[in-house]
């Protein structure tokens, strides 16, 4: 346990994954170890109109735009955290950080005992990347023959190679498709092709970019399934960055949340959910046009019309409860309840910051 | 109308692309000079004055003309249909009600015409600054020039539809297209006037529409064509013109039902 | 579980001295080999994809053997013409022709994957690059092997075989020699050419058309002897961009030709030399632009 001194001179004791903000105090014991992490990038608005194109030429504007600021975490060997985030939050451009892709504005950071971006070739030997969009597969050649130019990039022994290779094609069902030229697998076979790429090397960390994006419910679940076997058996560290709220639902304990830049969370799974509320919405078609359309437990999040979107905490009202309750009071035409998406949490999470200017977690 | 408006948002698509076409602007001249250069050197190193009718400021235009021809007339190729049909895209293209070779000639036209703008004036524009150019002599042959010029556009067009459609038939339609692309810089005179060819190559090559997609319309504007040569020439090019462009529209009509006995 | 930690964190502080730089080199000859075995297997691999499709690739050739002959058979015109192009017979401009021409198609053999940079950094995939651990340069370098490339060597090659057939040369193996260091000086020239192409990629990829002018451009005006060009073109090609010493300078001392540009002997011998600088700079501008990748992302 590490003691921290907040702001306003009450110190709280914290788990693993809060750091002092001095950078470069990196431990040697995390797998993942990142401290001060920050991304700035520069782009240049352009100006429109030929006149602006002119005057581009000349000199351009320069704009800064910060996509990871002072981000800080530890990560030990073996565990299985989620990265959460909306779209350009910076997910992202710290998981190319941590790949050796590309180089950090300032902070520090180191995975596996190396510093990515400083020792890119000797460092990538020991982790596995997974790309949801791309592959890192060749695309005109059988899989067979893409793992076994893997197996020669990577300079694995060939017993451990095939080794591997078995055990994965069993989990995976990879043997339907070895000798189908990349390019015409559907895209699940492809992600369990190059989910069994990222780890033919033994790596130390795989760090997934989307694994199940597009999948259907047995692809997804076939590729959880696989990653927390890797996980648990041979304790592989896993960082996974995912909008399905499903996957870090059935594989993650721990939870990395950045939005705009920063971390926002670092925390058990359960204690986001207990804080910013264990999410569900109901949405209700009213069957009249009612003035007021509150209900006890319960909060109006959205109204359009005679659609009603309620939101209730889980854990204080059961979904049943407030549908006697809403009964009681309304006529109702017709209802759904959804799960809450991330997206809504991050949200709820980003209003509770700067309502209160500050995060508080109890864990 | 909608090919008007098919044509203006082409026009200013090309537009947006500002360092795409400076880029092409200083490639095409300096491919240009370089070609013009070599023509001095060979008239001024045989000593001769005219060679097939050419003076050193014929050939210089010449290939001034033709540097400047490249981007309008696409002559190093143009895949888009090709592409379409290849992705499999061109099913979703057959659901509207639009005449898909009017609906790309519309989009070529806009095209064209921005290529001709900000790539085919300052290109001659560079030249003339750089070199002796020969300018049309006569309203009438700025005239003559200005219809040959569409023709060819027109046939051009349609030479190269007809490229790309031969993707309903063969999966190797990229490879034949190069080669025919490529085939066409020579025998269209865009790397040597066709007079400059032995007088057995010239017969054959004259009777492909090739030579009226850019030799004929530089050869009006260097003036070497007046009275009823001239009007022979914008004849044999109208024909051209109507000809491919039913070849073109043909050989669709067919890749398409081809297409749906097939299922692409 | 593996052993995991066994090639773990990297030992911390300075090597001493001379053993540090001989295991330094031993370990660059070693990254080189299985660099070089790496490359073979990517080589082999991407014939056995393009082999899947022989008739593509019969007609793809067939395309590049027209294409690249086209340059050809507009000389062959030109000749119907004048008899003489700045002085030099139609034998020897195809020896001219034919050495700059097989320069270039060694080089786009090689270096094919940077010439095609452009569309690894459209779609975004340089990211997949730098997650493998292998040098950038030995990924790009092995991402293709274009046997269709092979039409524009052999029709290079034809005609200097030609040409030198026609020319009825009889030289000792000095001068064979020689002309083996010429196309090979050559290619490691367009080679260069081809890193910077895929080094502006890294910087904007709208404006890179523009550097077709110094590979397709540099080729089609080295295949005519070099003294015909301007004042202003003939120093750039001897001082900015070294092309008179891809074929010209050579050629003009392998036969023995009049040079109006300069020492024959002398700058026929920095030939080799200064088409390796070029190859230098290319590597060098090469790796700017990686390292500018990796600041600012894509």
């Amino acid at each position: 346990m590490i003691d921290v001194e907040r702001d306003d001179g009450r110190s709280e004791e914290r788990g693993p994954g809060y750091q002092s903000h001095d950078a470069g105090k990196v431990s040697r014991d995390a797998a993942v170890s990142v401290s001060g992490l920050t991304k700035t990038f520069v782009t240049h608005a352009r100006r429109p109109g030929v006149g602006g194109a002119l005057r581009d030429l000349v000199t351009r504007e320069r704009r800064l735009v910060p996509a990871v600021r002072d981000v800080s975490f530890e990560i030990a060997a073996g565990e299985l955290v989620g990265y959460l985030g909306p779209n350009g939050a910076g997910k992202s451009t710290t998981i190319k950080m941590l790949t050796g892709v590309l180089v950090p504005t300032s902070g520090a950071a180191t995975v596996a005992g190396f510093v990515p971006w400083r020792e890119r070739v000797r460092y990538t030997r020991h982790i596995g990347v997974v790309f949801g969009q791309r592959t890192n597969l060749w695309w005109d050649l059988p899989l067979s023959e893409s793992f076994d130019l893997l197996r020669h990039v990577y300079d694995v022994p060939r017993d451990r190679h095939a080794a591997n290779l078995h055990r994965f094609e069993r989990l995976l069902g990879l043997d339907e498709f070895m000798s189908t030229p990349v390019r015409q697998l559907s895209l699940g076979q492809r992600m369990r092709a190059d989910l069994a790429a990222s780890l033919l090397h033994d790596p130390l960390v795989v760090f997934l970019d989307e694994p199940t994006i597009g999948l259907d419910v047995l692809a997804k679940e076939r590729i959880r399934g696989f990653v927390r076997e890797m996980n648990s058996e041979r304790g592989v560290t896993v960082v996974l960055t995912t909008h399905d709220l499903g996957d870090v639902e059935k594989l993650c304990r721990r939870v990395l949340m950045i939005a705009d830049g920063r971390l926002l969370f670092d925390g058990d799974l359960d204690a986001l959910h207990a804080r910013f509320g264990a999410d569900r919405e109901i949405v209700v078609d009213m069957a009249d046009d009612y003035p007021e359309v509150g209900v006890p437990g319960a909060s109006v999040v959205e109204r359009q019309g005679r659609r009603v979107t309620y939101a209730f905490d889980r854990h204080g009202m059961s979904g049943s409860d407030l549908i006697q309750e809403l009964a009681k009071r309304y006529r109702i035409a017709d209802l759904s309840v959804r799960e809450s998406e991330i997206e809504t949490t991050v949200r709820r999470v980003y209003a509770e910051m700067e309502a209160h200017g500050r995060m508080e977690v109890t864990e | 109308m909608l090919h008007l408006a098919l044509a203006q948002t082409s026009f200013k698509r090309m537009v947006s692309y500002r360092a795409a076409t400076l880029a092409g602007l200083v490639t095409n001249f300096f491919f240009g000079a370089m070609r013009a250069y070599i023509f001095i050197a060979l008239y001024r190193g045989a000593g001769k004055t005219v060679v097939a009718g050419y003076s050193i400021e014929d050939a210089v235009t010449y290939t001034a003309l033709t540097q400047a021809a490249i981007a309008p007339l696409l002559l190093f190729g143009w895949w888009d249909v090709m592409r379409t049909i290849q992705s499999g895209d061109i099913a979703s293209d057959l659901t509207k009600p639009i005449d898909y070779y009017s609906f790309w000639l519309a989009r070529d036209l806009g095209r064209a015409l921005h290529d001709v703008l900000a790539r085919g004036v300052p290109i001659l524009l560079a030249y003339s600054l750089v070199f002796d150019i020969v300018w049309p002599g006569s309203a009438a042959a700025w005239a003559g020039f200005g219809v040959s010029a569409l023709l060819a556009l027109l046939i051009s067009f349609s030479w190269r539809f007809v490229v790309n459609v031969s993707a309903f038939w063969s999966t190797d339609a990229f490879g034949l297209g190069r080669v025919a692309y490529m085939s066409v810089l020579l025998l269209s005179g865009f790397l040597v006037p066709v007079a400059f060819f032995p007088d057995w190559l010239q017969g054959l090559v004259r009777l492909l529409p090739f030579p009226a997609m850019v030799n004929t319309p530089i050869e009006l504007w260097l003036g070497m064509l007046t009275g009823r040569e001239l009007a022979a020439a914008l004849l044999v090019q109208t024909a051209w013109v109507v000809g491919l462009a039913a070849l073109a529209r043909f050989a669709y009509g067919r890749g398409v039902a081809r297409l749906a006995v097939q299922g692409g | 579980m593996s052993g995991a930690w066994a090639t773990g964190p990297p030992a911390t502080g300075a090597g001493d001295g001379l053993e540090s730089v001989g295991a330094a080199l031993r370990r660059a000859v070693s990254d080189g080999r299985s660099g070089a075995a790496l490359y073979v297997r990517l080589a082999a691999a991407r014939t056995r994809g393009q082999m899947q499709y022989k008739v593509s690739f019969v007609l793809e050739s067939l395309a590049t053997f027209i294409g690249t002959g086209l340059d050809f058979v507009t000389i062959l015109v030109f000749f119907t013409r004048f008899d003489h192009i700045g002085g030099w017979t139609m034998p020897e401009v195809a020896l001219l022709y034919g050495l700059v021409g097989v320069s270039f198609a060694l080089a786009q053999f090689l270096g094919a994957g940077f010439e095609d940079f452009e569309e690894v950094i459209r779609r975004g995939t340089f990211d997949q690059v730098l997650v493998k651990p292998r040098g950038a340069f030995l990924q790009v370098t092995g991402s293709q092997f274009p046997l269709r490339r092979a039409g524009r060597l052999l029709q290079a090659g034809t005609v200097l075989a030609l040409a030198l057939w026609w020319l009825e040369v009889e030289w000792g193996p000095g001068k064979w020699a020689f002309l083996g260091w010429t196309v090979l000086g050559g290619a490691l020239f367009f080679m260069g050419l081809l890193l910077l192409k895929a080094a502006v990629c890294f910087f904007t990829v709208q404006s890179v058309e523009a550097t077709n002018v110094l590979t397709y451009g540099g080729q089609e005006m080295a295949g005519y002897p070099m003294h015909i060009y301007g004042p202003w073109l003939r120093r750039a090609f001897v001082f900015v961009v070294p092309l008179a010493f891809v074929n010209y300078f050579p050629a003009v001392y392998l036969l023995g030709k009049p040079s109006p540009m300069g020492d024959a002997a002398t700058y026929a011998a920095l030939a080799f030399p200064l088409c390796g600088v070029v190859l230098l700079f290319g590597i060098a501008a090469w790796r700017v632009g990686v390292r500018h990748y990796q600041s600012t992302g894509s």
